[in-house]
């Protein structure tokens, strides 16, 4: 069973979201550290969607579940915005974090957060909607 | 989140607390902003005490990296001082070490920017 919300493509609705994951956090006795790994990557996908994939802050969708077995959790993130695949777009980007420092840019660094934290990540393009699953590995 | 920030000569310290997130980087980065022009003098530099904070995303990074190509850009130093490790691991990742110095240390920092040396961590006699 996973733990599964809709949340609109809103910041004040990331607060919504943090909170669910760290409900889901605890209810499975995640580390402080794990549930700290879980909330960046939730963060990281919403504010990607919000800003790049709708574009603003809207009343799209963005629907999160949550899954936990022993040892990892699985997150499987969907949006309705445009063709986005974050597999694709951190190797495009991976030259950039070596770059140098007048070379890099200021932002983008999104995708390299999430990968740095996650043990796998899986991109789907279905029915019109972005479908990322990503698993992590977890203490315990 | 606080923000505080302490002067110490030509270096600043600047010492935000908690999460460094999408609800608190705006806030961070106007307090962060004017000191970059502050930031004057032959050893000028910005150290970010960094011990109090629990969690950064990408948004805090980001201005990191405006203070630093700023900084930089005028010979200027900037620097973080003692991460948590999740906030350490997220920076390595990042390759923040070729962005900002870093020190375990708020004192380390502003000694190392007052005598004009380089962080320990790009001493080539660092263990590996």
């Amino acid at each position: 069973m996973s733990d599964r919300r809709a949340f609109l493509a809103r910041l004040r609705m990331l607060h919504d979201a943090l909170d669910f994951v760290a409900a889901f956090a605890a209810s499975k006795n995640l580390s402080e550290r794990d549930l700290l790994r879980l909330q960046l990557v939730i963060e990281e996908l919403f504010t990607n969607t919000i800003m790049h994939g709708y574009g603003k802050e809207c009343d799209e969708p963005i629907e999160i579940a949550l899954r936990a077995a022993p040892g990892q959790v699985t997150v499987q993130y969907e949006d309705a915005a445009g063709p986005y695949d974050p597999v694709r777009a951190l190797a495009d980007s991976r030259a950039q974090v070596s770059a140098p420092l007048e070379q890099r840019p200021v932002g983008h660094l999104g995708v390299h957060v999430i990968a740095a934290i996650v043990d796998d990540m899986c991109y789907a393009r279905i029915g019109g909607r972005n479908q990322l699953q990503v698993l992590m590995r977890v203490a315990g | 989140m606080e923000i505080t920030s302490r002067v110490y000569g030509d270096m600043i310290v600047v010492a935000p607390t908690d999460r460094v997130d999408h609800a608190t980087a705006a806030d961070f980065e106007r307090v962060v902003v004017p000191l970059l022009d502050a930031a004057t003098g032959p050893r000028a530099g910005l150290v970010f005490d960094l011990d109090r904070v629990t969690y950064i995303s990408s948004v805090g990074l980001r201005v990191l990296m405006i203070a630093s190509k700023a900084l930089r850009a005028r010979g200027a130093r900037v620097a973080v001082a003692a991460m948590q490790p999740m906030v350490a691991e997220i920076l390595e990742i990042c390759r923040f070490g070729a962005v900002v110095e870093i020190f375990t240390t708020v004192d380390a920092a502003l000694a190392a920017m007052a005598a004009g040396v380089a962080s320990s961590r790009e001493s080539p006699t660092q263990a590996p």
